[in-house]
């Protein structure tokens, strides 16, 4: 252990929390489902933390469809997206998978999807997930709040762009949309394992059939989950047929990967046009 | 009769031989009630914790540990002054318990602290200041062999030695600290008459034993000056031995005990924190309890080593091998630790006893490296160079348009002849291969499933046996209770493998008794248990077995005297069977066993009149060597030196079915079939236990398993990067125990401890069958895979 805790304080109020991350200053720090605490704690980045302030009591697990978007709870487990049957609509697939391929089940038990974006890990799936269905994250602080599209909240690994007396409240995903599916995809090692590399996409066709639009990200290619454009710059208005798929294949990704303990670079891009590939067939199929 | 019928009337003889018997552990295992090391507490008791080197290679400047000691809560701090001038080792003394003033790797102690608890102790540790003037380094033992290469040990020549088995340097190599050669025939003259000739580079990676509890041990300095050890370890008596050595006291004034270890594969055959719990207790005057961590584990303790292996074969046109020439490289690491350097170059050699080439020459190189000191994993050498060796079977098959198990056939050591050592051979190579041959294609007859584009299908076999050391002893005790028990005392410890379930079966069938009037002490402790060479090359069966048989046979011989008094009966007509002495003669006469036991006046509790205790102990010794130069029981005059080179072997067969992935690489064991020769199955259970065991090792270790280095720092010292086999990814594993007798076994028994891991062997060999490329390098990455494709 790299932290010695004074208290660990379980506040009732959203009010309550900010304040504590306001007057603790550095030396408090938010915990959800507790996943990454070791993690971060074995790399030394609690040194100085005094007190955890436990959020599981501030009302934030729900999801709930609004006007402008569907809303998550911050404190909203994996599990519980899992079992969610809105999430395996076409539009929310991608979530559902990345949810689901996280092990263990104990770990879905606990691990929120608010805490997936806060620790800003480039290979966990969620986040990844949740970049490539353009979510959008709201950020409480006593200051006041603010929205933002989640891949702005990633500067690096473990490195997440919030502040410390900030808190995630909830996960604003795009209302239901027609002729719209996503898929995720992740090649591991093993059964349950971190991605080598992992895909997600989005695609939103025309009433004819052409493209109107394609988000693609890549997990763990770059230290932050990267948004590849090429993608869509290819085949955007066309209809996507295997020769389309073969030139997409051709070039991407856009950016070179980088070297993991386990897997090169030139491992990464191999394998990458292969996941996009099957990645894609699956979102058109449900599409169709 | 038919086979089914033949087998139970074989089964017949025996009384609980052969049968399913629950695991007189399992319980307490189950429930949490089994004792470990790790969960040990003492009163008073402080916790230590090592500073490790952080750099490969270096000379020690200069030590402050000022602000640990002064940091509250910190009892004792301790770096290479405070241990004895001595260093210790198995054959060769080359190491300090903490480095005095000379660090060869990363993991290395230089320090170390006993607190208050453990929190306490980690922080005083990162408040020692360590000065460093840093060496060349060198990772690759190829490199080390090279005249510029900086050289870890300048003293080697000067250090100590083993009397029984010194190491063999015959000639200056850089960095060389052990060799060993086996050489048959003339390879020269049978490379020139061969019609092909496979030549090839293979690699192992580094591969760590991953044991569930990590080793731990708590050690107490006692008022009057010995030493309590407790400890996690796979043999108390080598560990007494090493311990007297590293810390310059008698034996006689250490005693180890060992409750329940969570596993070993190897990885506790030497000392690691003992010595310095040791010393920290001594300093203190206080129980001194540490544990490792996993990454500790990683990096301070022994690895199976990263090996190249050059092997060319020479072959005739039918298949024949002529002439096998090897090349064993071995990346030894720092030290050779207890149990590292001197073993593998002197166990690795006896892989060659399944084949029987017309000539061979092998050579071994063991070799130091600024890495941590190799240890054996499941076996000694075997596993890593039957890779290589099963290999080139195949590739000399595809050569010559044979089968694969055609192949093999034609050139293993047959039963009745001499082996490659000299020795008779008694195993039955075909049969273990043919079995598992036959099981794999009735279960893919069975399904009917194909694969289908990107995946595709490759079968691949591996043959091979795995040795049991040799000399070798075991020494048991056992002993008439009052209530008629028979006490067991053994000093061999509990690892995980089910010894004692099986030691306890082995003394029910000697006595025709039930399993619950066997006791054995679950802990073994050098004061009270007899002597036992170690837990490890799947020896305990055999040796411990053959002891225990001979003891229980003199226990009954005495009770018989005993009893024949009372009975009035001579004592060769009498047996001891079923909680009686009881006369062949006349069944009439006979009297319980717990009868013999007389009760005083005051019934204070019985008493053996005249004798005190009937309690017998006996020895199993088996003499094994090696002529060093021609590494054969026959000298180069053709002189018989020795009867044998190991205890025995366990011929092993291995079928697999894979499917590889031609777009990513990735590899699905989908279909497995491991045959081990038990000789004499003693708990069918215990063994399919095993097998499954060791082939789920063996597919873990081909598939993934590869410590990682840069410049001498771990990249992956813990099981989110090091990746080891999970249950999702085990086939149905089909563990077959074939029978052919151990002449010298208990019961017609071999050990199958081992065995299994020869899996990891198969594994690449289906893997080239199915994308048509020759792997020759373990772990099977994806990566790999793909770049064999690429080619």
């Amino acid at each position: 252990m790299h932290y010695e805790l004074k208290d660990y304080i379980k506040p009732k109020t959203l009010e309550e929390a900010l304040k504590l991350l306001h007057d603790y200053k550095g030396a408090a720090k938010i915990i959800a489902g507790g996943t990454v605490i070791h993690e971060l704690s074995e790399r030394n980045l609690l040194e100085g933390v005094e007190y955890f302030v436990d959020i599981e009591n501030l009302g934030l697990n729900y999801v709930r469809i609004e006007k402008d978007g569907l809303h998550i709870g911050a404190t909203t487990t994996f599990n519980q997206i899992v079992n969610n049957s809105l999430f395996t609509k076409p539009s929310y697939y991608a979530l559902y998978l990345a949810a689901k391929g996280v092990s263990s089940y104990q770990v879905r038990n606990v691990a929120t999807i608010g805490g997936s974006v806060c620790s800003s890990i480039s290979f966990l799936d969620v986040p990844n997930a949740l970049v490539a269905l353009n979510a959008k994250a709201k950020l409480v602080s006593l200051n006041g709040e603010r929205i933002e599209n989640v891949e702005n909240l990633f500067l690096g690994m473990l490195n997440p762009n919030i502040s410390e007396d900030e808190i995630l409240t909830e996960i604003i995903l795009p209302l239901e949309e027609t002729k719209t599916a996503s898929y995720y995809m992740k090649l591991t090692e093993r059964a349950f394992d971190y991605a080598i590399v992992s895909v997600g996409i989005k695609v939103k066709l025309n009433e004819n059939g052409y493209v109107e639009n394609i988000r693609t990200v890549f997990g763990n290619v770059q230290p932050t989950p990267y948004i590849e454009n090429k993608v869509y710059e290819i085949a955007k208005g066309k209809y996507i047929n295997e020769d389309l798929i073969k030139k997409i294949m051709e070039e991407i990704p856009s950016v070179e990967p980088i070297d993991s303990i386990n897997a090169s670079a030139w491992y990464k891009k191999k394998v990458l046009k292969v996941l996009f590939r099957d990645a894609l067939k699956e979102t058109l199929e449900m599409i169709s | 009769m038919n086979k089914q019928a033949l087998i139970e009337e074989i089964e017949k003889q025996y009384y609980i031989i052969g049968k399913p018997v629950e695991r007189i552990d399992a319980k307490p295992k189950v429930t949490g009630e089994a004792i470990y090391g790790y969960d040990l507490v003492f009163p008073k008791m402080l916790y230590g914790k090592i500073k490790h080197s952080s750099i490969p290679h270096g000379i020690i400047k200069r030590i402050d540990t000022s602000k640990a000691e002064s940091l509250p809560g910190v009892r004792a701090v301790i770096t290479g002054k405070d241990i004895p001038d001595h260093r210790y080792g198995l054959v060769l003394f080359d190491r300090y318990l903490i480095a005095k003033d000379r660090v060869r790797f990363i993991g290395e102690a230089v320090a170390a602290v006993a607190a208050d608890t453990p929190e306490i102790a980690e922080k005083a540790v990162n408040l020692i200041e360590v000065e460093y003037e840093e060496l060349p380094a060198v990772f690759d033992p190829e490199e080390a062999i090279k005249q510029d290469a900086p050289i870890l040990h300048p003293d080697l020549r000067k250090y100590g030695t083993s009397k029984v088995s010194a190491p063999w340097i015959p000639f200056d190599m850089p960095n060389l600290n052990n060799y060993r050669r086996v050489v048959f025939g003339n390879v020269e003259e049978s490379f020139k008459k061969s019609d092909v000739i496979v030549e090839n580079i293979y690699e192992t990676s580094m591969v760590q034993h991953a044991h569930l509890e990590p080793q731990s041990c708590v050690c107490i300095y006692n008022y009057d000056d010995t030493f309590t050890v407790y400890t996690s370890t796979q043999t108390p008596f080598r560990l007494r031995f090493e311990l007297s050595l590293a810390l310059n006291v008698p034996e006689n004034r250490i005693r180890v005990v060992s409750p329940y270890v969570g596993g070993g594969f190897g990885n506790k055959l030497t000392i690691y924190a003992e010595p310095i719990a040791c010393i920290l207790s001594k300093k203190t005057r206080r129980p001194v309890k540490i544990v490792l961590t996993r990454e500790e584990v990683f990096t301070f303790t022994t690895v199976r080593p990263p090996t190249r292996i050059y092997v060319k074969d020479g072959a005739s046109r039918d298949g024949k091998i002529l002439a096998r020439q090897v090349r064993f490289y071995i990346n030894g690491g720092a030290y050779s630790g207890g149990s590292g350097i001197a073993v593998y170059t002197y166990l690795a050699a006896q892989a060659l006893a399944t084949y029987k080439p017309e000539s061979v020459k092998f050579e071994a190189f063991s070799i130091y490296t600024n890495l941590p000191p190799q240890g054996p994993l499941r076996g000694v050498g075997p596993a890593i160079l039957d890779f290589a060796f099963e290999r080139q079977m195949d590739i000399l098959a595809k050569k010559l348009g044979l089968d694969p198990i055609e192949i093999r056939l034609r050139n293993i050591s047959k039963q009745g002849e001499e082996n490659i050592y000299g020795e008779i051979v008694d195993e039955d190579y075909s049969k273990v291969l043919l079995t598992a041959y036959d099981a794999l294609m009735k279960k893919i007859k069975e399904s009917n499933e194909e694969p289908t584009h990107p995946w595709k299908r490759g079968i691949g076999y591996a043959l091979s046996s795995k040795y049991s050391l040799a000399p070798t002893a075991s020494s048991a005790t056992v002993k008439l209770r009052e209530d008629g028990v028979i006490e067991v005392f053994i000093g061999s410890t509990e690892i995980g493998m089910g010894n004692y379930t099986a030691m306890q079966q082995i003394v029910a069938e000697e006595f025709q008794i039930p399993m619950e009037r066997v006791s054995i002490a679950a802990a073994a402790d050098t004061e009270f248990s007899p002597f036992d060479e170690a837990q490890m090359s799947s020896r305990t069966t055999v040796s411990l077995g053959n002891a225990l048989v001979l003891a229980c046979r003199k226990l009954k011989r005495k009770i018989a005297e005993y009893a024949a008094n009372k009975l009035n009966e001579d004592p060769d007509h009498l047996e001891v069977k079923e909680g009686f002495v009881v006369s062949k003669r006349n069944p009439d006469k006979k009297i319980r066993l717990e009868d013999l036991f007389a009760r005083g006046k005051i019934r204070t509790g019985t008493f053996l009149e005249g004798e005190g205790e009937l309690i017998a102990s006996a020895n199993w010794f088996i003499q094994a060597g090696i002529d060093k130069e021609t590494g054969r029981i026959y000298d180069k005059y053709g002189n018989k030196v020795f009867e044998r080179v190991v205890n025995f072997y366990t011929p092993t067969g291995v079928a697999s079915e894979v499917w590889v992935n031609v777009e990513t690489g990735h590899i699905k064991v989908k279909r497995l079939v491991t045959v081990v020769d038990a000789g004499k199955v003693i708990n069918p259970k215990l063994v399919e236990g095993q097998i499954i065991g060791g082939s789920a090792m063996g597919i873990s270790i081909a598939l993934f398993e590869g410590l990682q280095w840069q410049n001498g720092y771990a990249l992956n010292p813990n099981f989110a990067d090091y990746k080891l086999i999970q249950h999702a990814d085990l086939p149905e594993i089909i563990a077959i125990a074939t029978e052919t007798p151990l002449p010298h076994g208990p019961f017609g028994a071999r050990g199958v401890g081992e065995a299994g891991l020869l899996v990891s062997d198969a594994i690449p060999n289906a893997v080239s069958n199915a994308i048509g490329k020759e792997v020759k390098k373990i772990p099977l990455m994806p990566e790999y895979i793909l770049k064999l494709l690429a080619e």
